[in-house]
């Protein structure tokens, strides 16, 4: 609606943070700081906390508001966002402003409209209270509207609201945004993508909790290819719109894939290669500061995401690896993937690890055993630190205007 | 030195053909259509193009229609009869498994859409289309179109058409014969009159001209519904503006690219040749999915132990250019509906490359090539 235009000021709600005792400040100092680092490019802002809530305001003209909203509405911590019209504490200023806003809202359309006008005075030294400012205003609209707008105060197609704070805000537009916690409140974690459906989605969920994305990418080419590459480094992106700047490792797998291809049997080529990763993945998350590994495992949802196959995995670290997703069900990973914008890329036809190296007919129900034998005539260890030193780190951005 | 070697796929435009382009451009920016100055001299370019194209491919000026290029050609040829067919017709397809897509999804398009039956004559192990199956298939049923690919863009295997068409002829006179002759178009001469097709398609880009432009030749103006409706341009069979400087282009292209053809084939059967005999040469395990006599400009070949993305892209970081006769995803390993239907497994597809020489290629540009493949087999195969 074009009254996101008109008004150069935001209202953020924050849900969560706002109950978290005396880390409330530190939340808060984040959140406004992913909220700036979303929008900066955008133009000048000011952006503070009041009453609970986060004020972003646009100090250049040529601001795109919705696209201000879009990026507010995507930084994990804000629960909604209200484009709000700011009016001296008058009455009689309100009075002029309710009916131009009203007017602007009908002037899109010729449809007629059940309304409720809402009013909450905070400030309690404004003159006149609420249910006479609801009431008196309403009135109003009847008045200069009778033929498109009709009062319902249940379920009204419009809420008009009014709160009477140290300004007066108006406002009637409510979109809902993310909820969870700010990007960078619960430590770093490195995030394991592959390119397809699952990786992503865990990432995001871990995101959602606070947590700070790094991601690493294992290239084995040229078994895979530049656009698997460019796939991974998509998907990338998306992520970074909700969980900011992620830095990306690109890891040159090639030789250490061809090492394991010729020293371990077939059947166990894919626990193999998996533990390598997370040996490198864990080395490099040390390196990185980070504490702990992400993968976008699905108990049983393949060969390699068996119970047995993911405890021989885990055994290479000791780092601990977050599953998000390892108890849900595809089709919910897919609705998120959805969601939040990374299906349409995952789903692309490039190899994400080449099929040349997927066992033909892998071993399910691997032990720890079973790894040892197959791991006989190599040195992870070794291998893991010749890896470490082919790996290309560089940021990803979400917005690059 | 060219690196280039995916030709079938596309051409550059012909060094000529781009500098009269961008002039006639600038120039003939007039509609044909309109009856004043400008217009008839862009009207007079489009004379010109047709002139070109009927004298080198031997058809008569009326029998020529512009398009956007082969896919265009194929779909207004296959649907532009099917929608004119009368009443009592058969509504039945015959086409091959070796077909471009253009033509395979427009028949099942017809399937769908249409209530055509399509006949779906299988392969020889060399990549033609099955004679006999044909014949027997066209001499028991009744069919209203046939199209068959003249040169297959996956193998270089040729249709004899000639017989094709005289069997088909004989079995029953009305049938209207389509032929994709995308890929032989500039490479072996072609004569539309002797070939005694209805319908030939044929694309621009293929032969040095720019994008976008393609060929219709259609017998005798012989009635077909047109795809595209409007100003009745063409004499109503395509419409849309005409654009005079993009057709003589092609008309250019279509006349160079035949400009001493029969030596340049000669060169190229030449460099083919080189390129095997290296592979041999080098020890390189392959199988060549190509027939022998198939057109020298397209060479399909195995390379067990490899997957042909993976060739493709180690050569493409050494700057040389190669098509997969597959892709490499899981859903599409091994995927390659002629390869398929000539009888190779999934293996040998999956595992299979296409290169696609041309007369600007040297024998260095071969050498370098068979090398470069020899280097990243030793490094990456894994048979």
């Amino acid at each position: 609606m074009s009254d996101s235009n008109q008004t150069k000021l935001l209202l953020a709600r924050i849900g969560e943070i706002a109950l978290k005792g005396l880390n409330r400040g530190s939340f808060v100092r984040q959140l406004i700081r992913n909220i700036r680092y979303r929008i900066n490019e955008l133009g000048a802002f000011e952006i503070h906390e009041h009453s609970s809530r986060i004020w972003v305001r646009a100090l250049s003209e040529d601001i795109d508001m919705n696209e201000v909203i879009d990026r507010v509405t995507d930084v994990f911590g804000i629960v909604s966002v209200s484009p709000v019209q700011e009016l001296p504490l008058d009455y009689a200023d309100l009075q002029a402003a309710c009916l131009a806003y009203v007017s602007d809202i009908l002037a899109e359309n010729n449809k007629s409209y059940t309304f409720k006008l809402e009013t909450r005075r905070v400030n309690k030294k404004f003159p006149l209270r609420s249910y006479d400012i609801s009431a008196g205003l309403g009135e109003m609209l009847l008045e200069a509207f009778p033929e498109r707008l009709t009062v319902d105060v249940h379920n009204p197609d419009l809420l008009v609201q009014v709160e009477i704070r140290e300004s007066i805000y108006l406002y009637h537009r409510t979109i809902s945004g993310l909820s969870g916690l700010p990007t960078g409140m619960s430590g770093k974690g490195i995030l394991l993508l592959s390119g397809g459906i699952d990786s992503p989605v865990a990432g995001y969920m871990m995101a959602s909790r606070g947590m700070q994305l790094d991601a690493v990418y294992f290239h084995t080419f040229p078994y895979t290819g530049p656009n698997a590459l460019k796939k991974v480094e998509d998907l990338t992106r998306i992520i970074a719109r909700y969980a900011g700047t992620i830095k990306f490792h690109l890891v040159d797998f090639t030789e250490a894939q061809l090492a394991l291809v010729d020293a371990c049997p077939e059947n166990m080529l894919t626990v193999v290669m998996r533990r390598l990763m997370l040996l490198v993945s864990e080395k490099l998350a040390r390196r990185q500061k980070a504490e702990c590994l992400i993968s976008g495992e699905s108990l049983g949802q393949v060969a390699s995401q068996t119970m047995e196959a993911i405890v021989a995995t885990d055994a290479v670290t000791t780092m601990p690896v977050f599953r998000p997703l390892i108890g849900i069900d595809k089709n919910e990973t897919i609705e998120i993937a959805r969601r939040i914008g990374t299906y349409e890329t995952s789903i692309l036809p490039y190899e994400d690890c080449c099929t040349v190296f997927v066992s033909k007919h892998p071993k399910t129900h691997p032990s720890l055993l079973d790894v040892a034998i197959a791991e006989e005539k190599l040195d992870l260890e070794t291998l893991a630190n010749s890896v470490l030193d082919k790996i290309d780190t560089y940021p990803i951005k979400a917005y690059t205007n | 030195m060219s690196k280039y070697f995916d030709y079938t796929a596309s051409a550059p435009i012909k060094q000529h053909v781009l500098d009269d382009y961008i002039i006639n451009t600038r120039k003939c920016y007039a509609n044909p259509a309109s009856s004043h100055l400008f217009g008839r001299e862009s009207h007079e370019l489009i004379e010109q193009a047709r002139q070109k194209i009927a004298a080198t491919l031997d058809c008569q000026e009326s029998e020529i229609i512009f398009t956007s290029g082969g896919t265009e050609s194929i779909n207004t040829a296959l649907k532009g009869s099917a929608y004119h067919l009368s009443e009592n017709a058969p509504r039945r397809l015959i086409t091959t498994l070796g077909e471009h897509e253009a033509t395979r999804q427009t028949a099942l398009f017809l399937e769908r859409y249409c209530g055509f039956e399509t006949k779906w004559i299988g392969l020889e192990k060399t990549g033609e289309l099955k004679l006999d199956d044909w014949q027997a298939a066209v001499e028991e049923t009744e069919y209203s179109l046939a199209s068959f690919i003249y040169v297959s863009n996956e193998t270089g295997a040729i249709n004899d058409l000639r017989s094709i068409v005289e069997i088909t002829r004989n079995a029953n006179p009305r049938t209207l014969i389509h032929s994709d002759v995308v890929q032989l178009i500039g490479k072996l001469p072609f004569s539309f009159r002797k070939s005694d097709l209805d319908f030939a398609s044929i694309a621009g880009h293929k032969i040095g001209a720019p994008k976008s432009c393609g060929l219709l030749l259609v017998k005798d103006k012989k009635l077909f519904e047109p795809l595209i409706h409007g100003g009745g341009q063409q004499n109503g069979r395509r419409s849309g503006t005409e654009d005079a400087p993009l057709f003589y282009a092609l008309a250019q292209a279509v006349e160079l690219s035949n400009d001493k053809i029969a030596a340049s084939y000669e060169r190229v059967a030449d460099l083919r040749e080189r390129f095997l005999d290296l592979l041999k040469q080098f020890k390189i395990p392959h199988q060549v999915l190509s027939p022998d006599d198939g057109l020298a400009l397209v060479l399909s070949v195995s390379f067990p132990g490899l997957r042909g993305e993976t060739l493709q892209n180690a050569l493409s970081a050494r700057e040389i250019a190669i098509s997969t006769g597959s892709a490499c995803h899981t859903e599409q390993v091994g995927k390659n509906k002629v390869l398929e239907a000539m009888g190779y497994d999934k293996e040998t597809i999956a595992n299979s490359v296409r290169f696609s020489f041309n007369v600007i290629h040297t024998s260095k540009d071969i050498d370098l090539l068979a090398q470069t493949i020899g280097l990243i087999y030793q490094e990456y195969a894994r048979p």
